[in-house]
């Protein structure tokens, strides 16, 4: 069963004018679907603004917030103010997410860029695994620190019980 | 969702430099909520990481999703500025929810949009603008406080064709520019408080002239 599942593609409009180009649950919506967009946008938006950023190396960024993930890539193309143009993806695993699914999500990212004419670099693509990986290194570590902590009380309660019963 | 605040602004006065109405300057400015806001590629988050790092990014993305951006203390001038932490938001039109939110929890506004390509007639950008201006009008009046006064903050000076940067060709040119019927309009939007900065967000000199010409209204 997959773990990892993506809800929004997104990428700015490089002329900096037209509707960014936006993938919301599968469906790739147009300047008209003001409700969506918008929520597509809060999505992503929670993400980047109430999680973590686990990972920000040559413009790959990752953010994390409890189960769902923000990736953020550069394409090869620059808007016309010069400035880098991102493409990013947002979506929820739950674990454990593998290697396969990792390459996944990159791979499905560096197709969402190419539908909208943009590219991406293989080292980019390679950097954009690697954070994710960090994701999976995070979420053991997590698991790691939690059972250290959580086992030591619920060990004293059970003696307790034992104890006090006899 | 909160914006920037400006935590203290502080008058450090050295030599024959003295700010007039300081105080008034001051308590105008301590402990209030900034909204900065604009379409995209107008340089908000040049100015935003200005006053909250003191520095311009060299190598520089366009912004999709709202980021945190930490709080800083920096020295313009006579002026001593703390910042607490704000969020940059995206200038996209599909943002106008958290725009609306800004907004809400703001004292002032501070619109951004780009001189240039008013004063070369770019249509998509004249209705671009005054979209945003009718929005944040409503959201502004929405919250039934008094009125939140909007700072139109034009960047791209140094693009406009034929202007030289001069003392002299700056009074021209603002009083040509204020002329123009989308820049009347933009000012009836933005109310009766509004005021008018004009400069460059390109680099930290052009940031901090408009900080300082902000921060020194009165």
């Amino acid at each position: 069963m997959m773990s990892i599942k993506i809800n929004l593609y997104r990428a700015q409009a490089l002329d900096n004018q037209s509707s960014d180009p936006c993938e919301w649950q599968g469906i790739a919506l147009g300047a008209e679907a003001s409700t969506d967009r918008k929520i597509a946008q809060s999505y992503a938006s929670n993400i980047s603004l109430k999680g973590r950023e686990i990972y920000s190396e040559a413009w790959v960024n990752l953010f994390r917030y409890g189960n769902k993930f923000l990736l953020e890539i550069p394409c090869v193309e620059k808007d016309v103010a010069g400035r880098i143009a991102m493409v990013l993806c947002c979506g929820e695993m739950s674990e454990p997410v593998n290697d396969d699914e990792i390459r996944a999500v990159v791979n499905n990212l560096e197709s969402f860029a190419h539908r909208i004419g943009r590219k991406v670099d293989t080292e980019t693509m390679q950097r954009g695994i690697h954070a994710l990986e960090g994701l999976k290194k995070n979420s053991t570590q997590v698991i790691i620190k939690l059972t250290y902590w959580i086992t030591p009380p619920i060990l004293l309660i059970m003696f307790y019980l034992i104890f006090t019963h006899h | 969702m909160l914006p920037i605040i400006i935590v203290a602004l502080v008058a450090v006065v050295s030599g024959a430099t003295v700010a007039i109405n300081w105080d008034k300057i001051v308590i105008k400015w301590k402990g209030k909520r900034l909204a900065i806001l604009g379409e995209r590629g107008v340089g908000k988050t040049y100015f935003f990481k200005f006053l909250t790092t003191g520095i311009v990014p060299e190598g520089y993305k366009a912004n999709q999703t709202s980021r945190k951006m930490p709080a800083h203390c920096m020295k313009l001038e006579e002026i001593e500025l703390y910042v607490k932490e704000g969020v940059d938001i995206s200038g996209s039109d599909d943002a106008y929810g958290q725009w609306e939110n800004v907004i809400k929890n703001a004292d002032f506004v501070f619109y951004m949009f780009r001189i240039d390509k008013i004063y070369m007639a770019d249509d998509d950008t004249r209705k671009r603008i005054l979209r945003d201006l009718e929005h944040i009008k409503g959201w502004a009046a929405g919250t039934g406080k008094k009125e939140k006064p909007i700072y139109l903050i034009g960047t791209y000076l140094d693009q406009v064709p034929g202007f030289n940067g001069s003392e002299s060709e700056l009074v021209k040119f603002i009083d040509k520019f204020k002329k123009l019927s989308v820049v009347e309009k933009m000012g009836i939007h933005a109310g009766a408080s509004s005021k008018w900065i004009f400069g460059s967000a390109k680099d930290e000199l052009g940031c901090a002239a408009l900080a300082l010409e902000i921060f020194r209204s009165k």
